[in-house]
């Protein structure tokens, strides 16, 4: 009876780890679809990553900072376009605010991952892993895969 | 008996019409087809102006980039002003460049040659350009010079550019005219395509050119 008993708690107990450990990575609340990395020609210093990256958390957030084991610094930029002549800036705090519900496009000729100072070339087929900083949510972590452009 | 004689004379019209109109879009649709001029996808350059040449920069094989040397072959070529460390819209108009090309015949590709012209001499080392632009397609080639001589060149074809602040060990980036241009068996400069030109629309073109 009492190792019955010891035996319904430990599976009891086990069962609630399997449902946290459930909801914990289901109630991540910031979200990436259609994530990639470019894989870097030979010779390049810095490389770019993309996705859409969604705030789910159910308040408004503002995205703080980006970081990546690969890239010895990394920052949000933006790709601008004027008279044919393209730029690249650090996006602006009001394009890193995301409502709840709200999409950051991150694609090629306008907002993406600038990842500076790459640590070993991105080669196609290999994961890269991104830290994405939230004022909110804190860091929300993701692993892209590297394709050709 | 009245009836089926009206039908009888009837007939050929049954038939005959019907065809006739078939017939009649069918081949107003070809007619259409052949005589509709194609339109670019690009900004296509009106005026038979030659492009400037490139004689001063150095392919990395040495030789002089003179791009009249492609006219032999009816050949276009396609140049790009740009910098290794661009990782964004540099390898997205490269690989859209590469896979248009790849579109092409056989004999298209053959005739299609594509040459991007360093802004950042101070990095992009000979080797190291080249090495760079293979990545996306083994048949492109590269052209650098001094600092004076590429400037000059992208001045004459109105390409504009700006190193940012930074050393070469920070790292710095590089404003720059990123369009696409298509310069025609003839020397002229033809069609200038915006960075992010589709891959299709950009093979497109080049057909239209090489035709």
């Amino acid at each position: 009876m009492n190792k019955a008993r010891r035996r319904l708690i430990a599976g009891f107990a086990a069962g609630m780890l399997l449902v946290v450990g459930a909801c914990s990575s289901e109630t991540s609340e910031i979200t990436i679809a259609d994530s990639w990395a470019r894989a870097t020609p030979p010779g390049a210093e810095s490389a770019a990553f993309y996705g859409v990256v969604t705030n789910l958390s159910g308040e408004s957030d503002q995205l703080v900072g980006v970081s990546s084991p690969q890239c010895e610094m990394a920052q949000i930029h933006e790709t601008t376009h004027s008279d044919g002549v393209a730029g690249m800036a650090p996006a602006g705090a009001d394009l890193l605010s995301l409502n709840d519900g709200e999409k950051l496009t991150l694609e090629p000729g306008g907002l993406h991952v600038m990842c500076m100072g790459v640590s070993e070339p991105l080669v196609e087929g290999a994961d890269v892993q991104v830290e994405f900083k939230f004022e909110k949510m804190g860091s929300v972590e993701f692993v892209l895969p590297v394709q050709a452009g | 008996m009245k009836s089926s004689g009206d039908s009888k004379r009837w007939l050929p019209y049954l038939i005959g019409v019907p065809v006739a109109i078939v017939l009649a879009v069918v081949g107003s649709q070809a007619i259409v087809s052949v005589l509709r001029p194609h339109i670019y996808s690009g900004t296509v350059i009106r005026g038979d102006t030659p492009a400037p040449t490139m004689e001063d920069l150095q392919f990395v094989s040495g030789d002089a980039v003179d791009l009249g040397s492609f006219d032999d072959s009816d050949a276009v070529v396609l140049v790009f002003f740009g910098y290794t460390n661009c990782p964004d819209i540099c390898p997205t108009t490269l690989s859209a460049v590469s896979k248009a090309r790849n579109q092409l015949s056989e004999q298209d590709q053959e005739r299609t040659q594509v040459l991007m012209v360093s802004v950042d001499p101070e990095r992009d080392k000979p080797d190291r350009l080249q090495e760079y632009v293979e990545f996306f397609d083994p048949s492109f080639l590269s052209a650098g010079g001094s600092e004076d001589q590429i400037a000059r060149v992208a001045s004459l074809y109105g390409v504009h550019y700006e190193l940012g602040e930074g050393t070469v060990e920070e790292g710095y980036l590089v404003d720059h005219t990123a369009t696409l241009l298509g310069i025609g068996s003839d020397g002229v400069l033809r069609v200038v395509w915006p960075p992010d030109i589709d891959a299709a629309a950009l093979a497109d073109d080049l057909e239209e050119l090489l035709s």
